[in-house]
């Protein structure tokens, strides 16, 4: 049922020189160039105002760029999507999960209906709706009791499995997480984290990760490109950026996060 | 001299939930412990328990002793005197600073309430917003709130408690808002001048790390009640009780990716959905069958006050297989 890009291309998403001003504004993304390739995973880092959430929502379709390219398995998504089925066929490859599911779950909706909703919007045939639907809870997983509750009767940890399971509905070559785990426990955070490196390597699914943790970011992703106001100050793999940080700002940024034996410093 | 704040058997209730479940551990003069543990274990409740900042429908218990004097106990006029010898922070300090007035009116209002000399008080808060990190503050002193960023104004804000040279500070997550850098920053600077003026801390927060880095003690609390209490060190490098080696063992480790990030099952739960038992005892992995209906007694294992039936077993090593381990070195 997905919308597969050429099984050839390594690359599901390519931003180049992406620049964004919300209206009159200033620049809030400022030439940002990078990756994320198949079944891999991107972190996008920085700080509060950086331009990461931006980011996503250029790429899910929620704002518009100013100039540069956004490009989703082939298709440039800087130019807003034209018909009805540009948007589905968009929303096939590409889904967003918020920091916080309740703005995008219906508080009234049972996990399961949402479920059965999102499977019919992606085109998945009428019969085969609820074993996807037992399929999806699984992945994330979630038991089929869980589909009779609704959000409210749901812990965070599972709301944000729910958000999950729900934009996987499709099998979408990319998933854009945006804090996706940032409001959790940390014991929720891990059950979650882990969740999602299976489903990637069961699935194959590709991640662009909105992160401000850099411990997360070690965790989840492959590459990481690291933003400060709007501008990338260093890109490459985990373990280069982790390990051996090029940047000041990155340097700063390591130095600053709490972690066995940390110490704050003041600058 | 008995220690500076005490608490001893503090149970609360809001309505008719049940939020605290008996909790006490002490804080010395001058010493700084770290409340920690997940949403809704009720650190913030016990904090609040100290000033008696509740809801209205709340009862307690047991008692919240700063000074040798009971809060919960007092009358609402000595209620008043009683929260002016505490400094507090909270997450949002927007909250607590009047929007109308400049910054400066907020740093000279007490001084402005006793009738002190003003010039004097303005030109301490100079000094102490400098010592803060900000470095012009006499043009912040003449803006508006709204003018300032959350970094700022929380600066601001440590700044104009810590003036009054308080002998405790209630902190509660005062920098989750912030971004890590400022965090950093911040801490580092609230934190030396914390220590000069001999004010002890109580400090709300979910990191453990972070606890560990700027506290003395840390108290580790869950479905409102406290498992273990140890010094900084101990509780990084040997955690006895299960659920404080689940904490530190689920953080992701900055160092190195794992296949498996070690997780404690389930998630935490609040003290109105424990049991008679250990309130871990759903999510524990090495529970026996009297921890679902025995509440383990506080006791003082390998330097930890600790409540589990297996602290002996945990301290031995017997355990290790079955409880998540952290990953990272520990210096
Ligand atoms: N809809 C909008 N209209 C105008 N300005 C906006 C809008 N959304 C974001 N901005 C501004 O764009 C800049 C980048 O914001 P963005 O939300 O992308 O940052 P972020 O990196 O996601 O930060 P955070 O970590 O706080 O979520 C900020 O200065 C923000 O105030
Ligand atoms: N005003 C209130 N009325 C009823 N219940 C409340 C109220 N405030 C808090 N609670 C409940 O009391 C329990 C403890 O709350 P508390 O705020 O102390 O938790 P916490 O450990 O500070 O959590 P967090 O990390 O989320 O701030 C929670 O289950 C919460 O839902
Ligand atoms: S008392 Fe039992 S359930 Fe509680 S932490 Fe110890 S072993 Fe686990
Ligand atoms: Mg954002
Ligand atoms: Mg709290």
């Amino acid at each position: 049922m997905s919308e597969p890009c050429t099984p050839t291309d390594d690359v599901v998403v390519e931003v180049e020189h992406l620049v964004k001003c919300y209206g009159t504004g200033p620049v809030v993304v400022d030439d940002v160039s990078f990756q994320v390739r198949r079944g891999r995973t991107t972190a996008l880092v920085g700080e509060s105002g950086a331009g990461k959430s931006t980011i996503g929502a250029i790429l899910s379709g929620l704002a518009s760029a100013t100039s540069g390219r956004a490009v989703v398995c082939g298709e440039d998504r800087s130019v807003a999507a034209r018909s009805a089925r540009d948007r589905s066929r968009r929303g096939r490859q590409l889904q967003l999960v918020p920091q916080d599911p309740y703005t995008t779950l219906d508080p009234t909706q049972r996990v399961g209906a949402a479920l059965l909703e999102a499977a019919a919007l992606r085109g998945v045939p009428r019969d085969q709706r609820p074993a996807r639907v037992a399929e999806l809870l699984d992945l994330v997983g979630l038991g089929e009791a869980h589909a009779d509750l609704v959000p409210r009767s749901l812990s965070g940890g599972q709301r944000q499995r729910v958000a999950i399971a729900r934009a996987l509905a499709t099998r979408p070559e990319v998933l854009v997480l945006d804090e996706a785990v940032s409001a959790l426990d940390v014991s929720v955070q891990a059950q979650v984290l882990n969740v999602l490196n299976r489903l990637q390597r069961d699935l194959g699914t590709a991640y662009l990760f909105v992160t401000h943790d850099l411990g997360v970011v070690r965790q989840i992703a492959h590459d990481v490109v690291v933003l400060r106001a709007g501008q990338v100050v260093e890109a490459g793999t985990v373990d280069a950026v982790l390990g051996d940080p090029q940047h000041e700002y990155t340097q700063l940024l390591l130095a600053s996060t709490p972690r066995p034996g940390w110490v704050p410093v003041a600058r | 001299m008995g220690p500076l704040v005490e608490y001893r058997d503090l149970a609360l209730t809001i309505g008719d939930v049940p939020i605290l479940r008996g909790v006490s551990f002490d804080v010395a003069a001058g010493e700084a412990v770290g409340l920690v543990g997940e949403s809704g274990s009720g650190k913030s409740m016990t904090l609040r328990a100290l000033a008696r900042l509740l809801p209205d429908n709340a009862s307690t218990t047991g008692e919240a002793l700063f000074d040798g004097t009971d809060a919960l106990a007092l009358s609402r006029g000595r209620l008043r005197s009683h929260r002016r010898g505490l400094g507090m922070v909270f997450q949002d300090p927007r909250a607590a600073i009047n929007p109308m007035h400049p910054v400066e009116s907020f740093l000279v209002e007490r001084a402005r309430d006793t009738g002190s000399d003003l010039g004097a008080a303005r030109t301490s808060a100079v000094t102490m917003l400098r010592r803060m990190g900000i470095h012009d503050p006499e043009r912040r002193m003449a803006q508006y709130p709204f003018e300032l960023s959350g970094g700022l104004l929380q600066r601001v804000m440590i700044a104009s408690v810590l003036m009054e040279r308080p002998r405790l500070l209630l902190a509660d997550e005062p920098t989750t808002a912030l971004d890590v850098t400022t965090q950093s920053d911040v801490l580092a600077l609230a934190g030396d001048l914390r220590r000069e003026a001999g004010t002890a801390m109580l400090l709300v927060t979910h990191d453990l790390d972070l606890a560990g880095a700027v506290c003395d003690r840390i108290v580790v609390m869950y479905g409102g009640q406290v498992l273990e209490t140890a010094s900084a060190t101990d509780i990084a490098s040997r955690p006895v009780h299960p659920y404080t080696r689940g904490l530190l063992a689920s953080r992701p480790p900055l160092t190195r990716r794992l296949d498996t990030i070690p997780v404690v099952p389930g998630t935490p739960v609040s003290a109105s959905a424990t049991g008679p038992g250990c309130p871990f005892a759903s999510r524990c992995p090495v529970a026996v069958e009297r921890c679902a209906t025995e509440l383990p007694e506080e006791r003082l294992i390998a330097g930890s006050r600790v409540r589990c039936h297996r602290a002996e077993e945990v301290v031995a090593g017997v355990l290790d297989a079955e409880l998540p381990l952290r990953e990272e070195e520990v210096r």
